[in-house]
């Protein structure tokens, strides 16, 4: 193949979050208002983001009360450094971070939604208000996987196998648990208004066209309009919308009851009643500013496009299929009400929006909606070569056990197995090539 | 963290996109030729992170061991008196000053070791400091290690030691402080300790600073992982993932002063004032909050300036480099940051009794004036 030939479309490419993008290196990358936002919705924003970072307490209080009483942290911040990634709490697992586990037990909840664990629900938290037992602590222990690549360089990469301790009651032996890491916010907007249509469009069930890639949607429960509708967010693409994505995080990570979920995470729970009667825990407003924000977060510009090594890597990969679900042309969002700024934008966040295996190494083995537990959402890719300068690490994945883009490449399976094999049988320069790609979108 | 953006550039890059035109030159100069890295900025950057950031971290961190020692006294048998409690106060306002002058440059280790939410998150959470305070479980053994795992930001750090020492602007009684108070105190200021150390540790690295700072961080696995410091100062040079030009360097450090501008003027300033709720008011136990934000204020001259008072070099400084592009901007910067100061300290003691917009509505446009000045200044590095 000619590793040479140009990257097309740079015009657009140069600019991947359309005319939300900003051209920014360094810490504050990613924290910046879109550009091209109209005078209301910028004022929206600023409130958003002034509520984004708020420290939530204990209730009752007279300053952003509601905190709990089970919870992981205590602001949108803490799992949101910057706007950004959360790191993998390296040492103590169980101190404040963005990092938590989903739980469910086999069957199916409502509305197809994942079977809550009797006592525990859907989300353990590992911290409570103090003077109430949290659900669990959080364990990991890890099992080495040496990944050779063809010219013989060894990465050893830390598979982390977790558990759960110090339950407040049994927690069944039966129930299945997924790890997640908080991840970067910008762009979320624009991800929401990529038209259904488009999305569905690219779905290969089956695999009919043989390529050994299939692509699923999910569908889940959308309990703002009361209806079953496409999975965009989180990572098992098991969330609707930004607002839902938004609504659910208050309350299940820091027990703060909003309009979209007024009942504590706890409720009933004998580690958890409040008994306050103070639901919900913010105002309608609160959600629908921090909603707009996370809606209208900056996309950093691409850097380096016409770099020789950069577009040797952009070649490899597209030869190694990586674009199949990664994929690296250019999307047309759609119209979001009230939010020009995020509508009809041309855009390149370098996914499919859908569902795909993964394989054993990544799998969760906890079905979510329509998502097996081998099956995760393609993240989107812009940007990510910044999070080193934004957030000062490189966990990447799901749970942030990948330590560099590299281990993420290499943990891919299932689906993605080929182009993980056609990695490993580059050599170094090529190697770095393709890294430089990806540092560089 | 809210961050108003230059405005000027987003105009210049929505244009070049409704233009069609290709913007290859603005990442261009992402790859820079380190043999043609300007001297004077170089140098600029040196004196920042030696002579702004190492130094007030160095203070902060020497002001914090002292505080420390001053408020473990509170935690010894009959070590809650007058004097002691006075002097934990007085130690409180020299570590605050430091810490509030480093608020310039919060990005980098304080943000990326968590260190910033860990020892200056506002509220104080009462509801839990009463169940914390009166669980004698917990309190029987709480020491500084109790405190960084289990304990949220809003039980941590300045505030929540402002509580126990301070009531209504000066110290408080000491015949009111509880021994879990004293005990909880003396926990939490070698926790906040700690981590002043560690801010120095990972802008100067571990072999720059003392040993017994060294035996603190290795003692508590708390070593930083990078040099920050080294980082910005090799903006520009090959193989810098961070600042890979010495223009994103730059606007790292204007970026800070951003940050804080717009934090005084739009949210420590103007969130009390709209809410008319006097918690909402930082440092709200010692009544320190406007020397807080001036203190932010002198964070930004620092930066820009080239050094603390007394290290300071303006001819190595942002401001020199700015000076030669555009010498009115220098200028108005400058006095906008003189401006500011003098503004905040209009509003009136103590800041609680003044929240009201005819009394602070000056000082919110002098913080929104820097930051515009800032941005401007930022402009003129494309």
């Amino acid at each position: 193949m000619d590793t040479t030939e140009k990257i097309p479309d740079l015009e657009n490419r140069y600019l991947p979050g359309g005319g939300t993008t900003i051209s920014a290196l360094g810490s504050f990358s990613f924290d910046n208002p879109a550009p091209n936002l109209n005078a209301e919705n910028e004022e929206i924003h600023l409130q958003g983001d002034a509520e984004f970072e708020a420290e939530f307490t204990a209730a009752p209080a007279p300053v952003n009360a509601g905190l709990g009483v089970q919870f992981n942290n205590t602001s949108c911040l803490k799992c949101h450094p910057s706007d950004g990634r959360a790191p993998f709490p390296t040492g103590n697992i169980n101190q404040f971070s963005g990092f938590f586990l989903r739980t469910s037990v086999p069957g199916e909840g409502m509305h197809g939604a994942p079977n809550p664990v009797p006592g525990f629900g859907d989300q353990l938290q590992n911290q409570a208000v103090l003077g109430y037992q949290s659900e669990v602590k959080f364990t990991v222990e890890y099992e080495d996987l040496p990944v050779t690549f063809a010219d013989g360089t060894v990465v050893t990469l830390k598979k982390p196998i977790y558990g759960v301790t110090d339950a407040y009651m049994d927690f069944p032996s039966d129930a299945m648990i997924s790890p997640r890491i908080g991840p970067q916010m910008y762009g979320l907007g624009l991800l929401e208004a990529i038209p259904e249509a488009d999305i569905i469009a690219r779905q290969d069930i089956d695999d009919a066209d043989g390529d050994g890639i299939s692509g699923k949607a999910n569908y889940v429960w959308d309990p703002e309009t009361n209806s079953t509708r496409l999975g965009r967010f989180g990572w098992k693409a098991n969330t609707p919308s930004v607002l839902v994505q938004a609504a659910s995080a208050y309350n299940g990570d820091m027990g703060v009851t909003n309009y979209l979920f007024p009942v504590e995470s706890s409720y009933g729970q004998s580690n958890g009643e409040q008994n306050l009667n103070d639901d919900p825990e913010i105002a309608d407003e609160i959600l629908d500013d921090v909603t707009l924000y996370c809606q209208t977060l900056a996309v950093p510009a691409a850097r380096d496009l016409e770099n020789p090594m950069v577009v040797r890597g952009y070649n490899l990969f597209e030869e190694a299929k990586c674009s199949k679900c990664h994929i690296s042309t250019a999307q047309q969002t759609g119209v979001i009400q009230g939010i020009p700024a995020i509508s009809n934008q041309t855009i390149y966040p370098y996914t499919d929006m859908l569902l795909h295996d993964m394989g054993e190494n990544l799998a969760d083995g906890r079905p979510d909606y329509l998502a097996n537990g081998k099956e995760w959402r393609t993240r989107a890719l812009w940007g990510i070569g910044l999070i080193y300068s934004v957030n000062g690490h490189t966990d990447f994945l799901h749970d942030g056990r990948a330590k560099s883009i590299e281990e993420a490449i290499l943990w891919h399976g299932g689906e993605a197995e080929e182009s993980q094999k056609f990695y490993r049988e580059l050599s170094e320069e090529d190697r770095k090539a393709m890294i430089a790609f990806l540092e560089a979108i | 963290m809210k961050h108003l953006v230059n405005k000027q550039n987003l105009f210049a890059l929505v244009m070049l996109i409704i233009l069609g035109i290709n913007v290859i030159s603005c990442t261009k100069d992402n790859v820079d030729d380190s043999t043609a890295l300007d001297p004077a900025m170089v140098a600029a950057l040196e004196q920042y992170v030696d002579n702004v950031v190492i130094e007030t971290y160095k203070d902060l961190a020497d002001a914090s061991m002292e505080m420390n020692e001053a408020v473990a006294k509170l935690n010894t048998p009959g070590g809650i008196t007058e004097a002691n409690v006075a002097a934990a106060c007085q130690l409180w306002i020299k570590s605050r000053k430091y810490w509030e002058q480093s608020e310039a440059f919060l990005f980098g280790a304080a943000g990326d070791y968590n260190i910033d939410p860990h020892i200056d998150s506002w509220p104080l959470d009462q509801t839990q400091l009463d169940n914390l305070l009166s669980n004698e479980t917990i309190m029987e053994n709480f020491d500084a290690d109790y405190a960084a795992e289990n304990l949220a930001g809003g039980l941590l750090g300045f505030h929540a030691i402002e509580y126990v020492i301070f009531r209504d602007g000066g110290p408080r009684p000491f015949t009111e402080i509880t021994e879990n108070e004293g005990k909880y105190a003396a926990g939490i200021a070698e926790d906040l300790m700690r981590n002043t150390i560690r801010l120095e540790a990972a802008w100067a690295g571990m072999e720059n600073i003392t040993n017994e700072k060294q035996t603190i961080l290795t003692d508590n696995e708390l070593e930083p992982t990078r040099n920050y410091g080294d980082e910005l100062k090799a903006a520009g040079m090959e193989g810098n993932r961070k600042y890979p030009t010495l223009k994103s360097g730059f606007e790292e450090v204007i970026n800070g002063a951003i940050v804080i501008a717009d934090e005084v003027g739009n949210a420590k300033i103007s969130d009390p004032v709209e809410s008319g709720n006097v918690l909402d008011v930082e440092s709200w136990y010692s009544w320190n909050s406007l020397t807080d934000f001036q203190d932010n204020i002198i964070s930004i001259e620092n930066a820009y300036l080239g050094g603390v008072e007394d290290k300071r070099d303006e001819t190595k400084s942002i401001s020199a480099h700015i000076k030669k592009l555009n010498p009115t901007i220098d200028a108005e910067l400058r006095a906008a940051i003189d401006t500011a100061i003098v503004e905040i300290q209009g509003i009136g003691e103590p800041f609680r009794d003044h929240l009201n917009q005819e009394d602070t509505e000056a000082a919110v446009a002098a913080c929104n004036a820097l930051m515009e000045k800032l941005e401007q200044a930022k402009s003129l590095l494309n």
